[in-house]
């Protein structure tokens, strides 16, 4: 698997929900109304961007590889995060307090777990 | 007013607990689906205890969203559940771990998961106790 683009992605990962603390703290929703919580959105839609590289990367390095792994469950963890990161974002954007960023820490806390998880199963020890 | 009720439900700290709640349910669906089609004679029990707990977090995730007061109290009894089973499945995969080949979400207490499954059904429960009390 291509290690760089997950050095990357679990970067900003930590970086939206180090943002997200941000606005928790400030007590601010991530409604765009506001340049920290619109800047926080461009984030996350970088963020999207990235997850969907990875997603056909992963995917392409799959059906290219001879060694034995389970390509359903190494699948679904490259398509996870694409469900959980607009989803949290939706769900963010709905909530006018602090809860909001609240949320989308918690979708984008959850998405190195995913890649650190893809990388042992790439690996082989799942 | 059912939809001020409702809407108290699944905002604010509500709001993160349905997050919570719905990427538990996508993962332990996903990940329960898999096993169960792929390799269930390895370990039955296991996987079917996962799927179980699937099924309880798809319930919470729903019934959250719904959030008028019988929806509470549908959520409040998955939430019962799962604590129920993440406790009693917790300490027999510690006291019996080999009728356990493969992990479930609630072997050790939900330690695979960052003990999430453990506390995830306590907040649920304070969240409905605290919104009834209102």
């Amino acid at each position: 698997m291509v290690n760089a683009i997950s050095a990357v992605l679990i970067t900003v990962s930590l970086l939206a929900s180090v943002w997200a603390l941000v606005l928790i703290f400030l007590n601010r929703s991530v409604r765009p109304d506001h340049k920290l919580g619109l800047w926080l959105m461009y984030l996350i839609a970088v963020f999207m961007v990235g997850l969907l590289v990875q997603a056909v990367v992963g995917i392409v390095n799959l059906i290219a590889t001879d060694r034995e792994l389970h390509g359903a469950t190494f699948v679904g963890y490259l398509i996870a995060p694409l469900l959980i990161v607009p989803f949290a974002g939706f769900m963010a954007l709905a909530e006018r307090s602090r809860y909001g960023p609240a949320v989308l820490m918690i979708g984008c806390l959850s998405i190195p777990a995913l890649i650190v998880r893809m990388h042992q199963l790439w690996a082989g020890h799942a | 007013m059912p939809d001020t009720s409702a809407e108290a439900t699944r905002s604010g700290p509500g709001r993160l607990l349905i997050a919570v709640y719905a990427i538990f349910a996508l993962a332990a669906t996903a990940r329960s689906g898999v096993q169960l089609v792929t390799k269930f004679e390895h370990a039955p029990l296991a996987y079917l205890l996962s799927a179980f707990a699937a099924i309880m977090y798809i319930v919470a995730t729903v019934f959250l969203t719904r959030g008028d007061d019988r929806s509470r109290l549908i959520a409040a009894g998955s939430c019962l559940i799962e604590l129920i089973g993440v406790l009693v499945v917790g300490t027999a995969s510690l006291l019996a771990p080999q009728a356990f080949p493969d992990a479930t979400v609630w072997s050790e207490y939900g330690k695979g998961y960052g003990f999430v499954p453990l506390v995830l059904p306590v907040l649920g429960l304070l969240w409905i106790r605290h919104l009834n009390r209102r």
